[in-house]
């Protein structure tokens, strides 16, 4: 009966929520106080699905839901990257039957990596994909190890596991049984030396010994082969080859595959997308199908006007490898151009720490950025790394206060790339006095 | 002009959250002044000679990988004492810490050994610990410096040489929070990690006095003054 009127009031608060914001995760919250075993008790007709990872979850949840549609299957999921457990029982009650069932041919979940051990010690999993492992926000999660150790409470309440071949330390959660893997041959951007200095795995997790890499895709994704034990990239069950940036056309296991957005992130999320939708029983062909016709969201990417000049808002995570992943965007533009870096007090904490901008490979905008402004709470201490970086200081504009940013952005000159390092919401600051 | 060396010892293997920028801050800030300023690293497997360098660096590494080190470091321990007892310049930050002490757990239960220069032992907590830190050098009481602590471990046992007279945040555990690090002779420790000389400049100041000695000459940090001054001004209920 708590059962029952905790769904039955999880249902009520998310419709009124949907009118005053919040419902993203207060109905979860609510029902879950409510009933604590609400999630045990939901079943399910079809597959559980689940995605996680450093980065690049939220996109590849909604590639395999948006794949398994296109394929004429029925799907729930979390869209809206409320990927916490209450976010996770939110997507869940808005869905079930009064008695708790859930018809839908699969459910697809982005899930945080601390929260999957919670999530999936009480729902079934029949899939579940890390996509990658990489240092994240110190303050959250520590440091890989940590998440990495966090994930693998998870694993053996996971029916089939689908690995990242090209990553070293996500892969270890295979250890002692059966994976599908999924990993990208040599691209025309692959590099032989690690372009970013956050590199978690220079020696191998294994041994400590040092780990060689044939290339890198970015950060330590990449061909990896440890010659003091041997560790190395398996041959990937689903691998993307023939990789052309320009047109985004690409194979996966020979077969043509295309996307509409061509960075060596998507092509491995794409191809990590299409791996599980195969291991959940599609037809290889019909996978590569359903993926060309995706879109990927623009809500973290928004063009506007500034006083006669176009500007670019990239939202980044407070982490170095989505500032990193901004970055190497802002290179392939074309010149004049001007970074305008926001960066305020750790999320949820305040915290001011700000240690995870010297992981940013800012040495890569020196001589390819005409200016570049330091804004929010943390502009100088944007502006001290950015001078160690190796930025003129006649190149840096710092303005903390965002009533004046405005004007100082008049100093600088070209296409201005707001780079705005925050969670959901507090680029508002920059964005009211840019737009 | 004179030239400096700077040891970075196992760079790779214990290499977390921009600690190698305090390596940058120092070669940079000599540079500055007009020396030549020289990076070598050793790294797990090869040897440790601190003899002849000018500063020897450690930085803050995943628990697991700080284990993997310690029974090499273990191996150079009389040539770390030495150095250090010598007068040798020594900065480390985060758990590189506890191969200094008498022993310390690691994540799986066992118990490592340091090469026993001071007295604590580190314990394994299991749990993610973050904060700001604020705090006052020993060699200067005058100064605030700020840092962020992000550990596993904390240190337990008597430290008799602290470094800082904690403010806010933790000290060497969480449970005794009036100092935190170790500075003995010319060595500098602490539980805090990332970018702390390029955040401190009067920090990275007293460092550079102590490795150039003679050759010291004031350099222009006025751009980290002014960010340290708004990041410590933030720190509304202290009086700095």
């Amino acid at each position: 009966m708590r059962f029952v009127l905790a769904i039955l009031i999880g249902k009520l608060v998310r419709f009124a929520g949907r009118f005053v914001g919040r419902s993203t995760t207060l109905p979860g919250q609510i029902a879950l106080k409510m009933d604590s075993t609400l999630l045990k008790k939901m079943k399910f007709d079809g597959k559980v699905i689940a995605v996680t990872g450093s980065n690049g979850k939220t996109t590849t949840s909604n590639l395999v839901a948006h794949i398994l549609r296109e394929n004429g299957h029925t799907v729930i999921n979390n869209t809206e990257g409320s990927n916490l457990a209450a976010g996770v029982a939110t997507t869940l009650l808005e869905h079930c039957t009064l008695g708790g069932r859930l018809h839908s041919d699969f459910v697809v979940l982005e899930v945080d990596e601390r929260f999957t051990p919670i999530v999936f010690s009480q729902i079934p999993l029949d899939i579940f994909l890390v996509n990658n492992l990489l240092r994240d926000q110190v303050v959250r999660n520590g440091n890989p190890d940590i998440i990495l150790e966090k994930i693998s409470q998870a694993v053996p309440h996971a029916r089939q596991l689908v690995l990242n071949a090209n990553d070293p330390i996500s892969q270890q959660l295979g250890d002692g049984r059966e994976f599908v893997t999924f990993g990208m041959a040599r691209t025309g951007r692959s590099t032989e030396e690690c372009l970013h200095l956050t590199h978690d795995a220079k020696v191998c997790p294994r041994c400590f010994g040092k780990l060689n890499y044939d290339f890198f895709h970015y950060n330590h994704i990449g061909q990896f082969c440890c010659p003091a034990c041997g560790y190395h990239t398996p041959q990937p069950d689903y691998l993307a080859e023939q990789v052309d940036f320009e047109s985004g056309r690409f194979t996966i296991n020979t077969l043509p595959a295309q996307v509409n957005y061509t960075t060596p992130f998507h092509f491995m999320n794409t191809t990590a997308a299409v791996a599980v939708c195969c291991t959940a029983g599609l037809p290889l062909e019909g996978a590569i199908r359903g993926a060309a016709t995706f879109q990927v969201s623009r809500e973290r990417y928004d063009e506007f006007d500034v006083d006669g000049r176009k500007a670019v808002l990239m939202l980044t995570k407070q982490n170095p490898v989505s500032l990193d992943q901004n970055i190497a965007f802002v290179l392939t533009q074309e010149s004049p151009k001007t970074v305008a870096l926001y960066v305020n007090n750790v999320i949820y904490t305040d915290d001011k720490d700000i240690s995870w901008l010297y992981d940013v490979s800012f040495e890569r905008l020196v001589g390819e950025a005409d200016y570049i402004v330091c804004s929010g709470s943390r502009a100088y201490d944007l502006a001290v790394r950015l001078e160690l970086a190796g930025f003129d200081r006649g190149r840096m504009i710092i303005e903390d206060d965002n009533k004046k940013l405005r004007e100082a952005m008049k100093r600088s000159q070209g296409t201005i790339y707001v780079l705005a390092a925050s969670a959901f919401g507090d680029e508002d600051g920059i964005l009211e006095v840019l737009r | 002009m004179a030239e400096y060396k700077i040891l970075h010892i196992y760079s790779d293997l214990l290499d977390l959250y921009g600690d190698y920028t305090n390596v940058t801050a120092v070669r940079r800030a000599l540079e500055q002044m007009g020396h030549s300023c020289s990076v070598v690293t050793a790294q797990l497997g090869e040897e440790i000679a601190p003899a002849g360098y000018d500063l020897v660096y450690i930085g803050h590494g995943k628990p697991k990988n700080l284990a993997a080190a310690a029974g090499h470091f273990r191996q150079y321990a009389a040539a770390v004492t030495a150095a250090v007892e010598g007068g040798g310049v020594f900065f480390i930050t985060g758990n590189a810490r506890l191969l200094f002490g008498k022993t310390f757990e690691t994540p799986d239960g066992r118990e490592e050994q340091g090469i026993g220069l001071f007295d604590y032992h580190g314990r394994e907590t299991g749990k993610v610990f973050t904060g700001d830190v604020v705090s006052r050098p020993m060699f200067d009481e005058q100064i605030a410096c700020y840092g962020f602590i992000n550990r596993t471990a904390h240190i337990i046992g008597e430290n008799r040489y602290p470094l800082f007279r904690v403010l806010k945040g933790p000290g060497d555990n969480e449970g005794t929070g009036e100092t935190e690090g170790t500075l003995y002779k010319n060595l500098f420790a602490t539980w805090q990690m990332g970018p702390l000389l390029p955040r401190n400049p009067e920090l990275l100041r007293e460092l550079l006095r102590r490795i150039t000695g003679e050759n010291y000459a004031e350099i222009d940090l006025s751009l980290q003054e002014r960010a340290l001054a708004i990041t410590l001004a933030e720190f509304k209920n202290l009086e700095l």
